[in-house]
């Protein structure tokens, strides 16, 4: 307390402020999860789809090799495919910074590899092996890249490197429309590529969503689970404390008992606010170490107990207060137990310890055979030690008991602690996450990606082909397959609806069908097999929407109908497989990524309970133990060195001259004697300025501690009420008006009494201030902070 | 019209689970002449438990949070099912407390720490059936959020509004501008219409749900 300043000072409670400082940041520590996940299944899928694309490429390589130099294109292969290859077998342990290297390296080779072939390479291809091989295998790096940094670079990358194919395939060709043959390269990989970049730049984003979903989610939960614990805690330490310590200064104030007594009473109160005191680590306690614990404190009470293990599913840990009143509350039971069980009976009592751990906490069960009692019919307080059990385990956040018992047929005491209740808190869901990259690409994305779908189809069509086929069915089949292709982008529900999948995949046939007339094997068109391509990618999307399945079947028909095709035409299925196969490629690239996805949603799901649950426990424990300490330090500072004093009372105390503590014998009557008066006194005024706090809350600051301590040893009766919500800053003006307006009327008082009272929100006043001494008076402050009286 | 002859005695039994408590407060009542205190106690089961049927206790002073971790409405109600009247006792520090109280319908709400007159009188009062009207009552009172429940008047509401602010009868009299006997009958208005507040069909259940969300943990032995 000040020693009064001339000035009339004001300050603000200082508790209600650390008391709703923000949770620690346990739950605001950077969380990525989504993220990683997303990118480690990434890089796994590209590193297999890279040796893929490798092996599929291989053959090609080997005929384009460059005679200057012939080890160079099998040095840029293996690099290339070495890359990708690390970055798969690396995805799940390497960091990601390592990844990332790896990925833009790949990038930068495969960009590197078409540059060099531009500048240094000379003349055509052969046209069996017209295209160059680091063309095929674009995709692949572009995606990696994509994977690694942000989505402008992964764009500008793309479009420079379909650019520079474009340019390789028009410079290489020996086809006589090079340009031409360029264009459609060009676009066609552009497509390709951007749908796949395109893919997983979208789930890139929602995992940051994701994660910046779960982030906020968890600190709700766990600044939630605070309020919670600060509440329950200031319930709890007012019940216990305050009640305590109140009764303990009004009576040694009042003077109507004895010292002794009072000193008992203080000393008991002290004991207890130890008790409380917040201890320094409170790290949790593993389900084994409980039982360690468990089994030792029950073989030592008594050796022969029985003590059995439950197990269930792994049992969470327990926060050490927890584990520890469970501890003390078991050998209470057995001790009681040992007491009260054996009586009156001739036999020998068989006792047992049971100790249940499950996913829902831990319960320990003590039971006995012998005489047992009438749980009902003794009064709850004679139950005595049963009595401090229940409270020691209801004293804990989760803990609870019960004591059952009936007369000759036993005890049972179930001592239980189960973790808080996480169903009520929000889980964002993320059970429709696996490819929810798709849904985060917008319309107009969607709408782009599909005009340059046509547009280089019909460009693969008709920009070039063989007069001999008939062109109408060239346009059906190019009209059939943009359908398609509309279909299976709509916007529709995951996964996409049987009926759509069917539609799109009965296009697609009819697709293939109509391509069928148009193609014969000695067709040298570069592109006249475009409905592959066109049809590959339909059945990507519909990988995309989840429906691999179908999408696989698709893929099947697609192969069997080549194969039948090329043998139909004199080829040999191997020719068939060949025209269909460099497809293959892309779709098991994207089964893969999206069935990878599909394994860590489930993950990410377990991973993010497993850490809300933390931030949680870590939420409460913290926020449990800030608020105690607060509590604890605020009695103790106001009440504990009087208490002290009054623990210290002896008898001699009472009267001067009197030192001998065991005087009882000498004069009875001395046992009687009150507290000294000075004492008194001061206990009344800590005790007023103690519930000051406690009821008067944010009056209870400077200048009016100061005024209503004086006033009081003037004889005022001062009583301060706070009924106004907590916290909130507006409430500072209507604060500090009413607390200088208290100060200033207690200083005129010599006598009477004033109360004080902050009003709930919502009324036309603030407070209200009522004198009555010489005349009666009665004051309100609003909440600009004029006073008036009324 | 003659009134009732007074009983010589009022029998007054004490509540409080701190000893020094209810021995200090059981002297001071036994000073009042019409007052005999007969029992103090720790808890409503003790008192209960050495009451011999049909023996006669007018007022049973009960302080709010006992160690026996039973609940204030349960007290309460025991108590006035046996016939007993209940004043209630408080440190002071906690409002909620002193609303289950008055649901439960108490007679009155009062601080210990109030001055001897003042409990005089109160204890007084009470022991003769009189509704005690006190600020912590009335601030409790006026402070809970489901008071509109209790369907008070606007004067009830002025009425209670004043003592919440910490005036005493005359002055409530002469703010609100009624006579002193009209504040009175206000306050026995106020205080049987707040019982009916939280009190649908399942009272003992709702109510001890509202004290586990609001988190009132029975008071553990120590």
């Amino acid at each position: 307390m000040n020693s009064g300043e001339s000035a009339l000072t004001v300050t603000t409670a200082p508790t209600d402020v650390a008391a709703s400082a923000a949770t620690p940041s346990i739950a605001s520590v950077t969380s990525t999860e989504a993220s990683d996940s997303v990118a480690r299944t990434l890089y796994l899928a590209i590193g297999i789809s890279g040796v893929m694309f490798g092996a599929l490429v291989y053959g090609a390589m080997r005929l384009q090799s460059y005679p200057p130099m012939p080890w160079l294109s099998p040095a840029l292969w293996t690099l290339l495919v070495g890359l990708l290859a690390s970055l798969g077998i690396l995805a799940r342990w390497a960091p990601h910074r390592v990844l990332r290297i790896i990925a833009v390296t790949a990038g930068l080779v495969q960009l590197a590899t078409i540059l060099l072939w531009l500048v240094i390479g000379e003349g055509r291809l052969p046209a069996d092996a017209g295209i160059p091989w680091a063309t095929t295998f674009t995709g692949v790096p572009a995606v990696a890249l994509a994977a690694a940094v942000n989505s402008r670079v992964a764009w500008a990358y793309a479009i420079l490197v379909c650019s520079l194919g474009a340019l390789l395939r028009a410079d290489t060709t020996s086809y006589h429309h090079p340009i031409l043959i360029g264009l459609q390269d060009g676009l066609y990989s552009f497509l390709l590529v951007g749908v796949f970049v395109g893919l997983v730049l979208a789930t890139k984003e929602s995992a940051v969503r994701r994660d910046e979903t779960m982030r906020a989610a968890r600190r709700e939960s766990a600044e939630r689970a605070g309020r919670l614990a600060r509440r329950r805690e200031r319930l709890l330490i007012n019940a216990l404390v305050h009640d305590s310590v109140l009764s303990t200064l009004l009576m040694a104030g009042l003077g109507r008992t004895s010292a002794d007594a009072v000193a008992l009473h203080a000393r008991r109160t002290t004991n207890l606010l130890n008790s409380l005191a917040v201890r320094e680590s409170s790290t949790p306690i593993t389900a084994g170490e409980l039982e360690t614990r468990l089994r030792e404190t029950a073989v030592k009470l008594q050796p022969g107990i029985d003590f059995v293990v439950h197990e269930g599913e792994p049992a969470p840990s327990i926060p050490r207060e927890a584990a520890e009143a469970l501890v003390d509350a078991v050998a209470e039971a057995v001790r009681n137990s040992a007491l009260h069980a054996g009586r009156g009976r001739g036999g020998a009592v068989s006792r047992s310890i049971a100790l249940e751990r499950s996913a829902a906490g831990v319960s320990v069960i003590v039971a006995d055979d012998g005489v047992g009692f009438n749980a009902a019919e003794v009064p709850a307080q004679r139950l005595g030690i049963a009595q401090s059990m229940v409270g020691r385990m209801q004293r804990v956040a989760g803990g609870s008991a019960t004591v059952w018992s009936a007369p000759g047929h036993g005890t049972k005491i179930t001592l239980s602690w189960s973790p808080p209740d996480l169903s009520q808190d929000s889980r964002a869901p993320i059970a429709g996450y696996s490819f929810a990259g798709i849904r985060l690409v917008t319309r107009r994305a969607v709408r782009g990606a599909l005009l340059l779908f046509v547009a280089a189809h019909a460009l693969l069509a008709f920009g070039d082909r063989d007069p001999r086929g008939p062109l109408v069915l060239e346009i059906a089949a190019v009209l059939a397959v943009s359908a398609a292709a509309v279909l299976v982008t709509s916007p529709a529900p995951y996964p996409l609806p049987r009926r759509t999948t069917v539609q799109a995949l009965a296009l697609c046939a009819v697709t293939a069908t109509l391509q069928l007339f148009q193609v014969t094997p000695d067709s040298a068109l570069p592109f006249a097999q475009w409905h592959l391509g066109a049809i590959t990618l339909i059945l990507l999307v519909l990988v995309a929407q989840r429906r691999i399945g179908w999408a696989w079947i698709g893929y099947a028909v697609l192969l069997g109908a080549m194969i039948g095709w090329a043998v139909a035409n004199g080829l040999t299925p191997g020719d068939g497989v060949d025209m269909v196969i460099r497809h293959a490629g892309t779709l098991v690239a994207g089964s893969l990524f999206v069935l990878g996805l599909r394994r860590s949603a489930a993950t990410l799901e377990t991973i993010n309970s497993e850490r809300t649950q933390r931030a949680i426990e870590e939420a409460t424990t913290a926020a449990s133990l800030r608020e105690r300490a607060s509590e604890l330090a605020r009695v103790n500072s106001r009440a504990r060195s009087l208490l002290d004093r009054l623990a210290g009372l002896r008898v001699g105390e009472a009267r001067p001259g009197e030192s001998e503590p065991g005087a009882h014998a000498q004069a009875p009557s001395d046992d009687l004697k009150p507290v000294r008066t000075a004492l008194r006194a001061e206990c009344l005024l800590v005790e007023a300025s103690l519930r000051d706090s406690i009821r008067g809350r944010s009056l209870s600051i400077e200048p009016v501690i100061t005024a209503a301590h004086r006033a009081r040893a003037r004889g005022v009766d001062v009583t301060l009420i706070d009924d106004g919500d907590d916290g909130s800053d507006a409430r500072n003006i209507g604060v500090v008006a009413t607390s200088v307006a208290i100060a200033n009327e207690l200083e005129r008082m010599q006598g009477g009494r004033l109360t004080a009272r902050i009003l709930p929100s919502g009324r036309p006043e603030f407070a209200t201030i009522v004198v009555e001494s010489t005349e009666q008076r009665m004051l309100t402050v609003d909440a600009a902070g004029s006073v008036r009286e009324l | 019209m003659e009134m009732e002859t007074r009983m010589s005695c009022y029998r007054v039994a004490l509540i409080d689970d701190h000893e020094i408590v209810a021995r200090g407060f059981a002297d001071l009542f036994s000073t009042l002449p019409e007052i005999e205190v007969v029992a103090t106690v720790d808890s409503v089961s003790a008192l209960l438990d050495s009451l011999a049927p049909g023996e006669r206790l007018d007022l049973a002073i009960l302080d709010l949070r006992l160690a026996d971790g039973s609940m204030v409405a349960s007290n309460v109600d025991r108590l006035r099912e046996r016939g007993i009247d209940v004043l209630a006792f408080t440190g002071g520090d906690d409002a909620q407390l002193m609303r289950f109280a008055a649901r439960s319908g108490v007679l009155g709400v009062v601080r210990k720490s109030e001055s001897t007159a003042v409990l005089l009188d109160a204890v007084t009062r009470a022991a003769a059936g009189e509704p005690v009207a006190s600020t912590e009552w009335a601030a409790a009172l006026d402070g809970d959020p489901d008071l509109a429940d209790a369907g008070l008047s606007p004067r009830e509401r002025q009425v209670l509004s004043l003592y919440a602010a910490g005036a005493k009868a005359p002055l409530v009299a002469s703010r609100a501008g009624i006579a002193e006997s009209t504040v009175i009958d206000y306050i026995r208005r106020v205080r049987s219409k707040y019982e009916r507040v939280g009190r649908p069909a399942n009272t003992k259940i709702d109510l001890y749900k509202r004290a586990l969300e609001d988190g009132i943990l029975p008071v553990p032995g120590y």
